[in-house]
Formats: C-alpha cells, sequence, structure tokens
C-alpha cells in the first residue's frame, strides 16, 4: 500500500516464502529489497511491513502472533532495520481476510486507517479517529465495521511521533518494542482493520492433532492448558481468591487458538478497577511488563516474590538504586498501566526505564520541580498519569521523554549513569542483571552474545536461552544430558565462556525460524519441559507443525537452516547499515555487564567475551575482523542477490 | 424420499426424547476460539471459522467471551419446523438434533425458526455443500469440550443434567 498516491497492490508472497518461510523471515527479505539504507524512520519511504506465517490461523498453541518490520525509531544512537511482535487476534483476522500480510509505505497527506474485508482493501478516511486513544479508537472502528472485525490503532503517543510509541490491538496486546507506532503515526495512517472468514487448510489433520495433544502436554504446567489447570482456572476465575484484596473479579485472556493464555501469574485481566485520577472502571490485562507500577501480577503481587521493583535481589544488586522505589498502589498503578496503554506509550519503556531513571535523577538532585514543570510526588499515581500524558502529547519534560530515555539523557545532558539502557536503546533484559538477577552466570553469557549481535532486545531469543537452568528445579546431570541432546555438547553448562557461542548461535537460529512461522516465544522451542522426568522437551515440535500443517516435508535441521538464512540476511542488512564487530563490542553490552555484578558478584570479563564473540563469528561463518558474513556463507544459504550488493560496498570478505 | 411442501409437520413435541447437552460457562472462557477452530477440523478438516459450528462472541475491552453453542432444546425449534421428512433426526446415541446432509435441501427455515441463532452461527450454511449444518455433538465426543484448554465447555450426559 502506497499511502503517498494511495495506490493499494497486492504481491505474491511466495516469492518470499519458499526462503524465508513467512513472519520475521519475509520481513527481512522485503526489507532487504525495498528498504532503501540509511533512511530515517519517518522517512516516507521506510517501510511497515506486518506479516504472518503458515502456522497464523490455526489452532497451534502460541500461533496467535504477527511479526512487524521496518526502519525502528527507538533504535539508539541511530535508527535501525529492526522487528517488533505482537500477539492478540489481529495476526490471524488478517490471514482469514486472505492476505498474509501488509506492506505501507509513503506517506498519506490526511489521517487515514486501512480497512481489509475478505480479500478487499480500502484507504479509509481516518479525521474522525485521529487524536482519539487506542482503546476507543478500537472501539469505533469495530462498532462501524462490525464485532467480527479487529483493528490495530495508534495513540496520542504515535500521532505525536513518540519514538517509544506502540501499536495497539484489543487491550494490551502491542508491537511495543521498536517505537512502530510512531512509523504509523509518520504516515498519517491511524489505524487497520481486519474482518475475514476464509480458511486456514491443514494437510495432515490427525497428524496436526497428534503434535498438538503433545505440545499442551509438555506445556501443560505453564496455565491454561488441558484439564491440568483447567480446575485451578476455574477456582481462580470463581473464587477472586484473595488477590488483589479479593476485591476484583479476575479472568484470563488468550491469544487466537492458543491454549496457553499465558501463565495466570504473568497475564491477568482483572475487571472494574476504579482509577484514582479519571474516574473510569478500567478493565485490562495486567502483564509483567505493566505490572511493575505496583511489584508484580498475581501471586507475584500478593507475596512480594515477585521479580518486579521490589525484589528484594533488585535492591541488593542494585547498591546505587534507592531502596524505595516508587511501587504504586494497586488501583493506581492499575490505572497508570491503563492509561499507557490508551495513550499508546510502550509500558516496558516506561516502567523499567523512565521510572527508575527519573527517579534516581530526582534523587540525585538532576531533576527539578521546575525541569519537569510539575510537583514531585513519586509515590503518587497522579505524578505518573500526568508523567504519562507529557509524553503522550509532548508537552514539557515529555518532549525529551517521548524520545525515549537513551535519547531523553542526551537532550537534557544528565543521568547518562541511571540508565538502564544496556544496548541499541533498549532497556536491559534477562542477562542476569536487574529485575531479572536470579538468572545465574554462564547463562547470561549466552544471552549477551545475542544481545551483543542483535538490532534489538532479543527477547524472542533469549526466553528460550535459559531454560536449561539448574536454578529452575533441574539437576546438573539433567541440564548436562539436555544440553548435550539440543545443542550436541554438554560443555554450554560449564561455568565459563567455551561453547557459550554455540547456545547463542542455536537459539538465533531458531528464535528466526520460530519467528517466521510465527509463533510465541513462551511455548518455543521446548527445550525443557517441566512435564517430563528428565525435563526434556519436544525441539522437533516446529518442524512437525510446518511440515503436517503445510505439507512440504522439513526437518528440524532443515528449518533451523532456513532460521540461519534470516539470521544473515538480518545481519546483511544491519552489514549495509554500517554495522561491524567494532559496533558490536561498543553497543554497550560489554560496558554494562563489566560494571555490575551478577547476584554471585561475578562481572563480565571483557577479554574473554570478545574471544566468545569471535568464536561466534566464527562457528557462524563469518569474518572474524570485521564481523560480517563471507561469501562463502551467503552463497551457502543461497543469498545471491545479498553477494551481489556486498560486493558492490566493499563489504563482503 | 418424500419432500415437504413447507407446512408444518403434524408432530407431538413430549415425544422428543431429550439430549446430551455441551454446558458453557462464560466467566472461564478466555476467548482463544480454540473450540471454533476444532469444530470446524473435526468437521470439515481444515480452520475455517465459518464452518464452525459454534462461535465465540469476543467483547475484549469488557473482558466478556461467551460461547454460543447448539442447546439441542427440549421442544428444538429446527426439528420441528424442518419441512422436509427425515432431514432432521434424533440420534439415538446422544440425543443430538442432528441435520442429515443427504436429505437437507437448504431452504434454512431450521436455522430462521432456532431462537439462539441470531447470528446465524449455531445452525448455518454451507456454501459449497448447500446444505444446512450444525452442532452433532460429534457423536459423542465434542472436539470443542476435548480441545477447550480451561474447561469453559462440558459435555453433559442425560442422566447427568
Amino acid at each position: 500500500m502506497d499511502l503517498s498516491t494511495g495506490r493499494l497492490s497486492d504481491e505474491d508472497t511466495r516469492k518470499y516464502a519458499e526462503k524465508f518461510i513467512g513472519g520475521r523471515g519475509v520481513n527481512a527479505g522485503i526489507a532487504w529489497d525495498e528498504i532503501p539504507p540509511g533512511i530515517d524512520a519517518f522517512d516516507p519511504e521506510n517501510r511497515l511491513i506486518v506479516m504472518t506465517g503458515p502456522l497464523t490461523g490455526t489452532a497451534v498453541p502460541g500461533g496467535g502472533r504477527i511479526m512487524f518490520g521496518g526502519v525502528a525509531p527507538q533504535v539508539y544512537p541511530k535508527p535501525r532495520y529492526t522487528r517488533s511482535s505482537m500477539g492478540g487476534h489481529w495476526g490471524s483476522t488478517l490471514k482469514y481476510a486472505g492476505y498474509d500480510g501488509v506492506i505501507v509505505h509513503g506517506r498519506s497527506e490526511r489521517p487515514v486507517y486501512l480497512w481489509i474485508n475478505d480479500g478487499k482493501t480500502e484507504i479509509m478516511d481516518g479525521n474522525r479517529l485521529w487524536g482519539i486513544d487506542t482503546y476507543s479508537s478500537q472501539k469505533l472502528l469495530v462498532e462501524e465495521h462490525g464485532s467480527e472485525a479487529v483493528a490495530i490503532t495508534i495513540g496520542p503517543a504515535g500521532e505525536h511521533l513518540s519514538r517509544i510509541a506502540i501499536i495497539a490491538n484489543e487491550t494490551e496486546n502491542a508491537a511495543g518494542q521498536g517505537g512502530f507506532g510512531a512509523v504509523m503515526g509518520s504516515k498519517n495512517l491511524k489505524a487497520i482493520v481486519v474482518k475475514g472468514k476464509g480458511p486456514v487448510t491443514v494437510a495432515e489433520p490427525k497428524r496436526f492433532l497428534k503434535a498438538y495433544k503433545r505440545i499442551t502436554r509438555l506445556i501443560s504446567h505453564r496455565g491454561a492448558t488441558i484439564d491440568l489447570c483447567g480446575a485451578q482456572i476455574k477456582s481462580l476465575v470463581k473464587s477472586k481468591l484473595d488477590l488483589y484484596q479479593g476485591k476484583y473479579k479476575q479472568k484470563l485472556m488468550a491469544c487466537s487458538g492458543c491454549p496457553a493464555a499465558c501463565a495466570p501469574g504473568l497475564a491477568r485481566v482483572i475487571l472494574n478497577v476504579p482509577g484514582k485520577v479519571y474516574p473510569y472502571l478500567n478493565t485490562s490485562v495486567n502483564t509483567c511488563v505493566e505490572t511493575r507500577w505496583i511489584g508484580g501480577t498475581g501471586d507475584q503481587y500478593e507475596t512480594g516474590k515477585g521479580w518486579g521493583i521490589p525484589h528484594p535481589d533488585y535492591k541488593q544488586h542494585y547498591p546505587e538504586l534507592p531502596q524505595d522505589m516508587p511501587v504504586l498502589d494497586f488501583e493506581s498503578g492499575f490505572e497508570c498501566a491503563v492509561l499507557g496503554n490508551k495513550y499508546g506509550v510502550n509500558m516496558r519503556e516506561v516502567t523499567l526505564g523512565i521510572v527508575p531513571w527519573l527517579k534516581l535523577c530526582v534523587d540525585a538532585g538532576l531533576l527539578t520541580e521546575k525541569d519537569l514543570g510539575m510537583k514531585i510526588d513519586i509515590g503518587s499515581g497522579a505524578f505518573w498519569c500526568e508523567i504519562l500524558r507529557k509524553i503522550a502529547y509532548r508537552v514539557g519534560v515529555g518532549d525529551s521523554l517521548a524520545e525515549g530515555t537513551s535519547r531523553a539523557a542526551d537532550i537534557l545532558g544528565k543521568g547518562h549513569k541511571y540508565l538502564t539502557h544496556m544496548a541499541h536503546g533498549y532497556v536491559e533484559h534477562i542477562v542476569g542483571r536487574g529485575i531479572q538477577s536470579a538468572l545465574p552466570f554462564p547463562l547470561w553469557v549466552t544471552t549477551a552474545l545475542i544481545w551483543a549481535t542483535e538490532s534489538r532486545d532479543p527477547v524472542s531469543e533469549i526466553h528460550s536461552a535459559t531454560r536449561i537452568n539448574t536454578r529452575r528445579g533441574l539437576t546438573e546431570a539433567q541440564a548436562r544430558a539436555i544440553s548435550k541432546k539440543v545443542y550436541g555438547t554438554d560443555k554450554t553448562v560449564d561455568p565459563s565462556y567455551e561453547s557459550k557461542a554455540l547456545r547463542a548461535i542455536w537459539h538465533q537460529n531458531r528464535g528466526c525460524m520460530k519467528d517466521s512461522l510465527v509463533l510465541c516465544d513462551t511455548v518455543y522451542p521446548m527445550v525443557t519441559s517441566r512435564m517430563t522426568k528428565d525435563y526434556s522437551g519436544y525441539t522437533s515440535a516446529e518442524s512437525e507443525l510446518f511440515s503436517c500443517i503445510t505439507g512440504k516435508e522439513m526437518s528440524e535441521a532443515e528449518l533451523d537452516k532456513v532460521g540461519e538464512r534470516i539470521f544473515n540476511v538480518e545481519r546483511a542488512i544491519m552489514v549495509r547499515e554500517g554495522r561491524s564487530k567494532e559496533y558490536d563490542i561498543n553497543c554497550g553490552v560489554i560496558k554494562y555487564l563489566r560494571d555490575r555484578p551478577d547476584t554471585e558478584g561475578i562481572k563480565l570479563e571483557e577479554d574473554q567475551f570478545i574471544k566468545a564473540l569471535e568464536e561466534l563469528y566464527t562457528l557462524r561463518g563469518w569474518d572474524t575482523g570485521m564481523g560480517w558474513p563471507t561469501k562463502a556463507k551467503l552463497q551457502e544459504l543461497g543469498l545471491k542477490d545479498i553477494v551481489k550488493e556486498l560486493e558492490k560496498l566493499g563489504k563482503l570478505p | 424420499m418424500s419432500k415437504g411442501n413447507g407446512s408444518r409437520r403434524t408432530f407431538v413435541i413430549e415425544k422428543v426424547p431429550e439430549s446430551n447437552i455441551i454446558a458453557v460457562d462464560k466467566e472461564v472462557c478466555v476467548g482463544c476460539r480454540t473450540c471454533e477452530l476444532m469444530c470446524s477440523l473435526h468437521h470439515n478438516d481444515k480452520f475455517d471459522l465459518s464452518l464452525s459450528r459454534l462461535y465465540v462472541s469476543r467483547s475484549p475491552f469488557e473482558a466478556l467471551f461467551t460461547p454460543e453453542v447448539c442447546r439441542q432444546c427440549l421442544a428444538p425449534e429446527c426439528y420441528v419446523v424442518c419441512p422436509v421428512e427425515g432431514a432432521m433426526k434424533i440420534d439415538e446415541k446422544t440425543g443430538a438434533r442432528l441435520i442429515v446432509e443427504e436429505k437437507c435441501v437448504g431452504c434454512g427455515v431450521c436455522a430462521q425458526k432456532c431462537p439462539w441463532n441470531g447470528e446465524n452461527r449455531i445452525i448455518r450454511l454451507n456454501t459449497v455443500k448447500k446444505v444446512y449444518e450444525k452442532c452433532d455433538l460429534c457423536g459423542g465426543a465434542p472436539s470443542c469440550v476435548e480441545f477447550c484448554p480451561v474447561n469453559a465447555l462440558t459435555y453433559v450426559s442425560l442422566e447427568e443434567r
């Protein structure tokens, strides 16, 4: 869809699907072909690419997600191509409407939205929706197009080109990281509404059901899955338990066709919570991210043992942080979370980036009431509601904060040492520090390697990369056995930097493949399972599902090879944008982890880490001097176009 | 095969045996639509919401998810009004009110008269086969119930009703 000319055209996805499956892979392929290198995120030539995968729209557990790609404004110091993913029902409905994906480029003169109805597409006038929050605009669109329609929209934050603006679906599904909401905003595109009832075929239904049953059995410890936990959910919903003082009704909400429904401890719908600042009854899902305001979700909130801001480890290992991080009362915290969703602000960046940073800057006297233009009361919901409003509408200090915390520190010229941002303009995540400080060495070496070679907070890969964790009930012998089975060596368990690159590569390739199918990282890859005696998982689940649904037989190894191809395309995009080994080393990962010890007092050893990084390049068949994919590797992966262009740029060792 | 003339057949309601049913607990439903997908997979070997014989009405902003299923009514309007001899029957094993595919002429009176079929998605037309379709309780082991991840749907036998 070209918004500059209003021209709509259909493109055959098979051109890319052969090589890249779908989702993240096809996005990368299209980005290589279409996005001019080095352009800004708000350039009309930037693409917003939204793509489903071959498993979208089916009943595959964890198959309710969709991938977004494009040059992302949040990436620091310079916007770069990256991706973001979203759950809910929008992706499957797009598939039912007859489309695998949407590519948006250009810029509309006036606010518009896109209306996709069972194979027909129309650009509609979006004037009356402009300025309206994400919940209300979705409700208006569903009212107009019927209850079966599903919309993604942006809020005021996206309209005001905040670099931390989300694309929202329903109450809390969001393409959050990357700031793609602002990309939509820059194109004057308020929403994409889809409706459809087309079929998704299955080549071998019986085989699918067999795989389905095996998967749901293996994940049944996680939540709402078949029988085992059904009774538990019922009691949760019926009795209200004593959570949240027993005051509010709770439920669970699931993405399309997913029996996992996140874990009840991870995401819960809480109904009709009265706002303290704005007099509304709010109903929303409270997820792991938003509940940082109140210190955790569900049981974590009750017991105080969550990995939230008041987590004891967090205080212990951030001695420089004040002991009284803002923890709001439940109603205020819930209101802030809902408000952030409605404004369309990235709550991860807010609760884990802006909140601690602002608090520390205020405590250190770097930011005063005059700077903020308001009375400072860190422990009150009203204060944070006002900060959120300032961010969404770029009022006063909000104008800087809307650029993301890393850029805000640059603009205001202060507070750099209080940033929780590790690299690429993203808050640290699963590296054994901060709220995930329970992660022991050497697991965080693997995740750090993934961070250093990625374009964003690589959450979809690092979730699973930490599953073989002896702190999660496995004995060391079990961990070694699983490691040997999955990675071919048990050295990944050794407390050293050896073979950590091997593990990083396995999860990167797998992550690319999984995000292309498109599957959810809370379920896949199933490296371990708590439902088996030896904790072993089901790593061929993805290939089994792909084969029985598409009818195209692909082994685990073949799919991993596709994952490798996709990772190399993404790396080639980065190389074309100027990425090299130097950037990987200096992106912030090493500095962040070298300066902050983990819970056992272990810091990152720079020399050994760089050696591990070089090992990663070698194992990938990349040049160890520059960190670039070699000609031989790209040819092996069948990426002829990329070979040609990189050769022309002189970036092909 | 005798085809009806559209007039209401004489019929004694007391003679319709009761049926097993699918009971719905909408408070528990998470709105994943697995039931719909598995229904179409069971009956049509593909995922197709337009062919599912039940549906989940979703209001995500109120966190309201309501599975709408065939009630297998005690006094089944669909069964009573069907103008075609033998196009509807009562399943001997489960008591389900069934549409007999070979005999259905696709007139749609059953769908019209069903008091629960407001959105035409409990009894609905299969546009390819040109016949109406409805829940048949999968012959006693309903797929939707089997795969509902949260037991929002339960299969209730005659004795338990």
